[in-house]
């Protein structure tokens, strides 16, 4: 089986005409990564890491330097590579003038639908992002979340096997970002291959089976989720009231107090004997939360390690 | 004002609606109350349409037309900037004898070049379709020169072509010529009759007297009574005689 | 195929949309003011005047449109990154600039259609009740035609520009090279007097080597309805369809590539 998206040394650099002289920009060094058909690829990176590069590269909208990329086995210089990919860019700009059907519409006859079957396929793409209300007004008049719903819509429409989704869910609110989720998974319930590229980790932790984080054009670590959290043992978050926190300071010294309430951390098994000293001391506990070592930390670490050469280099 | 070559080669493209627009504003100007210097903006305007358009006849003709300047009676001013811009169009339109009509016209009333007038009125008479008036005054250059058979031959030639437009005045001229060519032998005759008898001859019948006329040639061949006013002959027909250029 | 017709019809679409078709009231507006002031002084030149008015409008308006929609589709998909969706589909790049050029010489011609027919109307409608009018030619037909062969050719050429550089430049660019080629000839015939040599080469490179815009100017001859061969009409058209396809096709070499950023 040929895998969705394979890429190999895949480096990008850009020459930039500067007043100074001329400058490279490396947007991407080397990166190898491949995403097996089925799943979903999480990006991570802080900005200018590389990310929207990588996914240029897979679209033709740039042109490797060295390396390469295949997409269905395909080079992506040929159109019929993205036969199968759909494509939400970061900050869609649909056209204004077209109405929200239209532009799915046209999507879809580009995609190669055609008659009923692309009126069915919009309909129901429309109906998905819950924007069969709104087909008929014309894209300059929508707000931010609309235009991303049909943006996604058009990406949907032709059925793709892949999904490149480039920050899907930056600037929507808590419903449209539910959405988008909820599309995404059901979309990997059917065998769709997804790209997800985002600077919002939980989302990736949520939906994406293997991940990869990029710094400054570099790939820092991938593999799946699941290796990525934390391997230590699980920590609680307690929160008491009506202790003082030097009754507790000699079991844990991690100890944030606000006002009468106290807020500390400690190892799941160090719990129990808090909570009776706090009770012994005629204190109330108010809330105990498992604290998971998230993939923030595991970002966080990747970032601190390269030691925060954040961004793109420049030579 | 802008130099026409410059203007044609840069404007191409739109050249004609430039020059559409030059020439409406050219119309407004006419539209103006008369002046000296109205009419020599008239002139600049012509030549300046007919640089960047040669072929733009109403230019030449109108604006050569609107540049004279009448100070009344017949006084006129600008003369010889109308003549030069009709000039200018009959190196273009050789054959249009509107442009050579008026030409004559600048000379005969404006210039009061008489003669130069009468050669223009030949060249407009070799053209074809040229109009009769055109015809009958090139004829003057022959009364002039007393080649009245020649004048007579060319008026025939013209009225059996047709296409001249009013036949009345080709054959009234004809009758003219004809006259005037029996009055200058009636004019030989007198002073013949003078020197034979040392009188000025007062009436036909002295002429007749002395032998000089003979007897029954008392009437033109169109019915005009011939007749001796100081001196010269006449006819009834004939108002006055035919003068030459010169005279 | 069907992508390139897909993204033609979208940018006529685009086109009305953004009420480009607006132009056509302005033209109505100067026409029919035209036609009042030429029927009140123009005396024995009505017909000369209506003719150079009409076809002179048009002849103005046509490549200002050419020009300012031609060179500022492409920069302006790019900028906008409208772009990104297009041709993230699976349709080539040439496909997309093929689509793109076909869609502006749509609305262009459908726009030079619209303001032929008005004039046309207004030469029949009009000349009818002006005594020195003879009504439509087929010279004004032949000079709409030429007009129609033009913005083809030049928007191939706004293309051409746009796809490699900014709006700014292009369009500029482009308008020069409107005016030296309808210089075509006229700069042919300088150079060809010049006693330099390099004058003389460099005359006739720009004279086969620039797009001859002049050849395709047929208002001057409509003006004095002289008449063009139906061989030259033939001639012109072949010209202009070679010349465009080949612009076209340096300029979806250029579009290739091109990087997206």
């Amino acid at each position: 089986m040929t895998a969705a998206v394979s890429i190999e040394n895949l480096t990008k650099i850009y020459t930039l005409d500067l007043l100074k002289g001329r400058r490279r920009v490396v947007a991407l060094e080397n990166l190898t990564l491949s995403i097996g058909e089925g799943h979903v690829m999480g990006v991570l990176g802080p900005n200018g890491a590389g990310k929207s590069t990588t996914i240029k590269l897979l679209l033709n909208l740039i042109r490797p330097t060295t390396g390469s990329a295949r997409v269905f086995g395909l080079d992506p210089s040929n159109a019929e590579a993205r036969r199968h990919v759909g494509f939400l860019p970061e900050n869609p700009a649909p056209y204004e003038y077209l109405t929200g059907e239209e532009f799915v519409r046209f999507a879809g006859g580009l995609s190669g639908l055609r008659g009923a079957e692309l009126t069915a396929r919009v309909k129901a793409v429309l109906e998905q992002v819950q924007m069969d209300r709104f087909t008929g007004v014309q894209i300059r008049r929508y707000s931010k979340g609309m235009t991303q719903r049909i943006a996604l819509a058009q990406a949907l429409v032709s059925n793709p096997r892949l999904l490149i989704l480039d920050e899907p869910t930056s600037g929507l609110d808590v419903l449209g970002r539910q959405l988008i989720r909820d599309i995404i998974v059901a979309e990997k319930k059917k065998g769709t291959s997804v790209l997800l590229c985002s600077h919002i980790i939980p989302d990736v932790e949520a939906l994406a089976e293997d991940v990869a984080i990029l710094i400054g054009g570099k790939l820092v670590r991938s593999g799946p989720v699941s290796e990525m959290l934390s391997s230590e043992g699980s920590r609680v978050e307690l929160v008491f009231e009506g202790v003082d926190a030097e009754r507790l300071a000699s079991l844990e010294p991690e100890v944030i107090q606000v006002g009468r309430r106290l807020t500390l951390r400690t190892g799941a098994d160090d719990a129990r004997a808090l909570i009776e000293a706090a009770q012994q001391a005629q204190g109330r506990l108010i809330s105990m939360q498992p604290i998971r070592h998230s993939l923030e930390d595991t970002f966080l670490d990747a970032v601190r390690s390269s030691q925060n050469k954040v961004g793109s280099t420049i030579e | 004002m802008l130099r026409g070559s410059i203007a044609s080669t840069v404007s191409k493209p739109h050249l004609p609606l430039l020059i559409d627009l030059y020439f409406l504003r050219t119309l407004i100007g006419i539209a103006e109350p008369e002046s000296e210097q109205r009419n020599k903006n008239l002139y600049a305007y012509g030549e300046f349409l007919t640089d960047l358009d040669p072929r733009f006849f109403h230019a030449y003709y109108f604006l050569s037309l609107a540049t004279v300047y009448s100070l009344g009676g017949d006084k006129y001013l600008h003369g010889d900037l109308a003549l030069k811009l009709v000039r200018k169009g009959k190196k273009q339109f050789p054959d249009d004898y509107r442009l050579r009509m008026l030409s004559a016209f600048l000379l005969t009333y404006v210039e009061r070049d008489q003669r130069a007038a009468i050669e223009e009125f030949i060249e407009i008479s070799k053209l074809p379709n040229a109009p009769a008036g055109a015809i009958a005054a090139a004829t003057a250059k022959f009364v002039d020169e007393d080649q009245f058979d020649e004048a007579i031959a060319m008026i025939s030639e013209a009225m059996d072509e047709g296409g001249h437009g009013s036949m009345t005045l080709l054959s009234d001229r004809k009758k003219q010529l004809e006259i005037e060519r029996l009055l200058r032998k009636l004019d030989a005759a007198i002073v013949a009759a003078k020197a034979r008898t040392g009188r000025d001859p007062q009436t036909l019948e002295d002429v007749i007297a002395a032998g000089e006329w003979p007897t029954d040639l008392t009437h033109d061949p169109h019915g005009g009574e011939l007749s001796v006013e100081a001196g010269r002959g006449r006819s009834s027909w004939l108002v006055g005689r035919l003068k030459g250029i010169s005279e | 195929m069907n992508g390139v017709l897909n993204i033609a019809l979208n940018g006529f679409r685009e086109a009305r949309r953004n009420r480009v078709t607006s132009v056509l009231f302005v033209f109505a507006f100067i026409m029919v003011f035209s036609t009042t002031v030429s029927i009140e002084f123009t005396v024995a030149t009505f017909d000369r005047v209506m003719t150079d008015f009409g076809l002179g409008v048009i002849g103005l308006l046509s490549p200002a449109l050419t020009i300012f929609l031609g060179t500022a589709l492409i920069p302006r998909e790019i900028e906008r990154r409208t772009i990104f969706m297009v041709v993230a589909k699976p349709v080539s790049r040439s496909a997309f600039l093929v689509g793109r050029y076909l869609g502006n010489v749509i609305t262009v011609v459908f726009l030079v259609v619209i303001m032929s027919a008005l004039f046309l109307i207004q030469l029949e409608v009009a000349g009818a009740s002006a005594t020195f009018s003879t009504g439509i030619h087929r010279e004004h037909l032949v000079a709409l035609y030429g007009l129609l062969l033009e913005v083809v050719l030049l928007t191939a050429v706004c293309f051409l520009f746009a796809s490699a550089s900014s709006q700014y430049v292009s369009s500029l660019s482009v308008t020069c090279l409107y005016f030296i080629g309808h210089m075509a000839e006229d700069l042919y015939t300088f150079a060809n007097r010049s006693k330099l040599d390099v004058l003389r080469y460099a005359g006739k490179a720009i004279y086969y080597v620039l797009p001859n815009f002049d050849r395709l100017d047929f208002k001057a001859r409509a003006t004095y309805f002289d008449p063009t061969s139906n061989s030259e009409l033939l001639s012109i058209t072949a010209y202009t369809l070679a010349y465009t396809a080949l612009v076209l096709v340096f300029a979806t070499q250029i579009f290739e590539r091109r990087d997206f950023k």
